[in-house]
């Protein structure tokens, strides 16, 4: 739900991107035109549009995995603005530790981690101590359905769906202010997917702001307080909506 | 035709090189001073940088006795002495307190030395870093900033292996607190007489072509660990000969079927130590 | 690594217009970067591109030509450039550490697994045998070498082993930095996994400041904050790792990143 008298918790402002591939001919791909948008806590925010009209582009600058060449990314990080595209690394850092989530589509497994202490790892990093921290890890493999016989197997032998899981449970088991799902429920059957709209509206009520990124038209409908389509032609927002700091 | 030498055969130039290196290294106790060597009639390895300190610093007064492993009369000794003899005439003795000058090879005397008397050590390493570390440069800065781990880690590996430090012979010691010496192939029940010793001691490497040096009263003092001090050998058997309990014994097979003597390494105290038992 | 948005901290390490040249030859150029306490940085480039010259400048290894490189030590922020070489050595062997590509130059191959880790302690005045044997073997329980080993000799060890070997050896004093030079090259793929794992978990569990040069993207990815590119002898782009290697501007950059193949 939408308080005009909230304050944001993101606030994008006139952000453009490009890609430029050196060695192929120098082509040039404008992902993202002058993009602004606020974002709120509580909110949950779907981005459709095409493939290539930069929704991922979008997140993964959010998140700081993408350089952010012009315009300002300001999130809110322990009551303070801070602009990503300028920001130390090391406070990017801390910044992905406590307040920014992200669930791509991609986990990254180590051979010799176990599947929980993959999904952990948030925990662990917020300094939570290690009992507590593998009882919240257990309740989420449990509620998304891994089998406890592969908890302490590295993930590296696991199914794609099974992989999906993981990276999900590593998203969902500490709360974040900002959430960015990438495609959450892809290649997720229909009990998994259930779980997974639960844990986000779950997010959403306990005040996280959400974006995501569905390709399934119900998930769009089921969770969207509001939706964005980045499609081109409809990015393009007047920066005199967005917050100036 | 004879040969006439130069008394104790060294031409003066090389004396007075020496000398310096000498005052050189009585001046920094324990620090390897470089001199340069020069031909001596006698190969590498037996004792030419012990007879070349001993030719610098001989004069007409001087009273010489030489030592090979506590004896007077192994051949190297005497083939020293007769060296002396030939090219510088003084007066020879194996009396220990008699002698000015004593250039001995892996043993220091049992009777104590008094003040005004030289010990000159024939040494083959100098260098107590050599096995740790072979390269020079290295143990040159080693040196020069104090930077020991590396001898401590000797005696660890030591311990490691045989539960205790085994080195018995050439034992490593921190000199005047600052200069880790190696103190020739004594045995380490000698290197307590190095420390605080009334005599001057000066150590002559003639392959490696350095020179240093214990001036009296310095103290001397044999590395190791809080839990592994340092121990001196000891034995059960007295010396076959005079019967003494205190001196450094050697160990002698006498016969195929494995009997065995313990006497006094050193021959002139044992002789004495007899006639006193006597 | 706590402190207000926008406020810089103070670093450990801050390397200001570096230079090596070998007469005309360039080992590396005009290099410039910091590094913060808690960080680890990736250096990457082929072969020639200068990163073990620049590696071994900041371990005093080599000496510079032009430029400074300022340590936090415990002496205070100092250019160890300038620096008289007593206290450059003292600083080196208790508050730096160096993993060398090679074992036999990080190792006394004739010391005993123990004594190499112990000389440190020794050489910083440790005199207790049985507190030494203790710590190297706490040290050899973190970096996976069982302690029955302890006696051995690292030529007798594998690769992996060695190395990690070297890295307890350099740890034992507490250093502020650790340099690593290349150190899962030449090793199996498994051996590599362990060690890459012994590292992971000591920068997390000590806090542990790390310049890691490699030319391994993956675990350039794995175990470092950020990443500066090096090619020819100078950086040609620098940032947070995943940006340099999931969107990588410069044509160097881009050209490495996708020659990599993908099992």
């Amino acid at each position: 739900m939408m308080d005009d008298q909230m304050d944001p918790i993101l606030n994008i402002i006139n952000i453009s991107k490009d890609f430029v591939f050196h060695h192929q001919e120098g082509i040039r791909i404008k992902v993202l035109d002058d993009f602004s948008m606020r974002f709120f806590p509580g909110q949950a925010t779907v981005l459709t549009g095409p493939s290539g009209s930069g929704k991922s582009t979008l997140l993964k600058m959010i998140y700081a995995g993408y350089q952010i060449p012009e315009g300002k990314i300001l999130i809110r990080h322990k009551k303070e603005w801070v602009d990503m595209a300028k920001a130390l690394p090391s406070l990017v850092y801390e910044i992905r530790q406590h307040t920014i989530g992200y669930v791509s589509q991609f986990l990254r497994v180590l051979p010799r981690v176990s599947a929980l202490d993959t999904v952990i790892e948030p925990l662990i990093a917020r300094r939570m101590e290690t009992g507590k921290a593998e009882q919240k890890g257990r309740q989420i493999l449990e509620r998304l359905r891994i089998p406890e016989n592969l908890w302490h197997l590295s993930a590296t032998t696991f199914s794609g769906g099974e992989q999906q899981r993981i990276n999900l449970a590593r998203g969902f088991v500490a709360p974040y202010p900002l959430l960015l799902l990438d495609e959450p429920t892809a290649s997720l059957d229909p009990a998994n997917r259930k779980t997974v709209m639960d844990l986000i509206r779950e997010a959403v009520q306990d005040g996280s702001c959400v974006i995501g990124i569905f390709h399934n038209r119900s998930d769009q409908k089921e969770l969207a307080d509001r939706v964005i389509d980045m499609s081109p032609n409809m990015t393009s927002q007047p920066s005199s909506q967005a917050l100036e700091v | 035709m004879s040969h006439t030498y130069n008394f104790a055969y060294l031409d003066e130039q090389s004396k007075k090189m020496i000398r310096r290196s000498v005052l050189k290294a009585m001046a920094i106790p324990g620090f390897q001073v470089p001199f340069g060597g020069r031909e001596m009639p006698l190969p590498y390895g037996w004792g030419t940088g012990g007879i070349q300190l001993t030719a610098s610093l001989l004069g007409k007064e001087d009273v010489l006795k030489v030592i090979d492993q506590g004896s007077d009369d192994t051949v190297n000794a005497v083939s020293i002495k007769d060296f002396f003899r030939k090219t510088a005439g003084i007066r020879i003795t194996e009396n220990t307190p008699e002698a000015t000058l004593i250039q001995t090879r892996h043993r220091i005397p049992e009777t104590p030395l008094k003040q005004g008397q030289i010990m000159v050590y024939q040494v083959p390493i100098p260098e107590p870093l050599q096995f740790i570390e072979p390269r020079r440069p290295e143990t040159l800065k080693m040196h020069a900033f104090e930077e020991y781990g590396a001898m401590y880690v000797k005696l660890y590996e030591d311990i490691s292996k045989h539960d205790r430090i085994v080195t018995a012979f050439d034992y490593p010691a921190l000199v005047h607190g600052r200069y880790i010496m190696s103190p020739s192939p004594i045995p380490k029940f000698d290197n307590p007489k190095l420390h605080q010793s009334p005599a001057i001691h000066i150590f002559g490497a003639g392959r490696e072509k350095r020179i240093y040096a214990v001036p009296p009263y310095t103290d001397v003092i044999s590395l190791d660990f809080e839990d592994y001090p340092f121990e001196l050998e000891t034995w059960e058997e007295s010396c076959a000969i005079c019967g003494s309990g205190t001196s450094f014994l050697d160990e002698i097979i006498t016969d195929d079927k494995g009997s065995r003597l313990f006497v006094c390494s050193d021959t002139e105290y044992c002789r004495k130590n007899g006639k006193k038992e006597a | 690594m706590t402190y207000m948005p926008g406020e810089k901290p103070y670093p450990l390490l801050s390397v200001r217009n570096l230079s090596k040249f070998y007469g005309k030859t360039m080992g590396c150029h005009e290099i410039s970067f910091e590094l913060g306490k808690g960080e680890v940085i990736g250096i990457v480039g082929e072969s020639g591109s200068g990163k073990s010259t620049l590696l071994k400048c900041i371990a005093g290894r080599l000496t510079t030509t032009n430029g400074s490189i300022f340590f936090n030590s415990s002496y205070g922020f100092i250019d160890l450039c300038r620096t008289d070489e007593m206290l450059l050595r003292k600083i080196i062997r208790s508050e730096t550490g160096f993993v060398t590509q090679n074992s036999v130059e990080g190792l006394r191959m004739t010391v005993s697994a123990g004594g190499n880790i112990g000389e440190r302690l020794m050489a910083g005045g440790m005199r207790h045998y049985g507190q030494i044997r203790k710590i190297a073997r706490q040290w050899l329980e973190t970096v996976e070498i069982d302690a029955k080993r302890m006696d051995d000799l690292p030529s007798t060890f594998s690769g992996g082993m060695q190395q990690r070997l070297q890295i307890a050896a350099n740890l034992v004093t507490d250093p502020r930095i650790i340099l690593m030079d290349e150190p899962t090259s030449g090793l199996d793929v498994s051996v590599q996994a362990r060690l890459i794992d012994v590292l992971r978990k000591l920068v997390a569990r000590l806090s542990l400041s790390m310049i890691l040069v490699t030319h391994d993207l993956a675990v350039a990815r794995l175990l470092s904050h950020r990443l500066y590119v090096m090619k020819d002898g100078r950086i040609v782009e620098s940032g947070l790792s995943d940006q340099i290697l999931d969107d990588p501007r410069e044509p160097y950059t881009q050209l490495l990143v996708s020659s990599i193949l993908k099992p």
